[in-house]
């Protein structure tokens, strides 16, 4: 099963390692002479590898995990047993807590994070994107673009357009402004356009 | 950590399990959708006072998505379950097709409380729009669907 993708700077590209059963790596394009890879340390100690262009910092999972429906599978054959319990022996399945906010946490969080996921990688399926290494790069460029527009004064919500090869996408970005004025993405979400 | 600080991590990079229940609520209504989902939760498995009323203004007002929105109709329903009943009896004609779904789980999963006539503008209202789906329709999903006409629509039709 699929658990991580990191970012390996390989010199004139980028590569992608995927974290699953073995670990393996995809070859990715060539990136942009100005972009590069760096790792950000955040103030619990987790470190980040970013996608740099000047004082812009693109996360990359932000962009190869959520939005291309890698957040993990939730537990679909354990929350329908815990369902089916708490149907049929509601007094049974009360005696331990655990059931409770087992079935709350798988139902209410670890579902609805994936069905998300999901959503927004049909968001970028539908303007003919793939889970590629080269259109995690294109999307990661659109953003380092977007981040160089934005100004200390005005960091928050930026509305953009992706441009895919069969259509675009409405694309939702807020930034953080860090202390030595880096631009930092901190959420993208992806709309289609109606 | 503060929310700025938090504001640089991923769903996936959070202890969530650590943040105070204001630190979650702040979460919660953020921009990351992932990050509010989960702090939600979070609130709600903790039992915290803070997650019913926060569940309420996910849901009435213009915050997050179909999936959040899922999340806190659950969150609302198991807290403060008159107020969730309130907004069902309101919302369930409008109600975007997977909190439809959500619903739907929700009176499967407390049958018994569906069966009093407080609730019957609900189950007549959900049996009405689960009749009007096809085998084309995601959500609510098949299975659900299935589950839900059989226990429902004979009693109610």
């Amino acid at each position: 099963m699929f658990k991580s993708v990191t970012v390996v700077d390989a010199g004139e590209r980028w590569d992608y390692a995927y974290v699953a059963s073995e670990e393996d790596r995809k070859e990715g394009e060539g990136k942009s002479d100005a972009m590069e890879t760096v790792d950000i340390t955040a103030p619990n100690g987790t470190v980040i590898v970013c996608a740099k262009q000047g004082n812009v910092l693109v996360p990359v999972n932000r962009v190869a995990i959520y939005p291309m429906g890698k957040v993990p599978m939730y537990p679909k054959e354990e929350l329908r047993q815990l369902q089916e319990f708490k149907q049929r022996d509601r007094k049974a399945f009360d005696q331990d807590p655990g059931n409770e906010a087992r079935l709350v946490d798988i139902r209410d969080r670890l579902k609805h994070n994936y069905e998300r996921s999901q959503e927004m990688f049909a968001s970028i399926k539908s303007i003919g994107m793939a889970d590629t290494v080269e259109d995690v790069n294109t999307i990661i460029s659109h953003l380092l673009s977007v981040g160089e527009g934005v100004a200390v004064e005005s960091a928050g919500r930026h509305p953009s357009t992706l441009e895919g090869p069969l259509g675009s996408l409405r694309v939702h970005s807020t930034w953080k402004i860090l202390p030595d004025g880096t631009r930092y993405l901190a959420t993208i979400n992806f709309m289609p356009i109606q | 950590m503060s929310i700025d600080d938090l504001s640089m991590l991923g769903d996936d990079q959070i202890d969530y399990a650590t943040l105070s229940d204001e630190t979650l609520r702040e979460l919660a209504l953020g921009d990351d959708l992932f990050v509010a989902n989960s702090a939600l939760v979070t609130l709600a498995i903790r039992h915290s006072k803070l997650a019913a009323p926060l569940a309420w203004d996910i849901l009435t007002k213009p915050h997050g998505d179909r999936y959040l929105h899922a999340a806190a109709l659950n969150v609302l329903f198991r807290m403060d379950r008159k107020r969730a009943v309130d907004y069902m009896i309101r919302q369930a004609q409008e109600l975007d097709s997977y909190v439809l779904n959500t619903l739907a789980e929700i009176m499967l999963e407390n049958h018994d409380y569906f069966k009093s006539e407080v609730t019957l503008p609900i189950v007549r209202t959900v049996i009405q729009r689960m009749q009007q789906c096809n085998s084309d329709t995601k959500w609510p999903d098949s299975e659900v669907r299935e589950k839900f006409l059989r226990l429902y629509s004979t009693k109610h039709t």
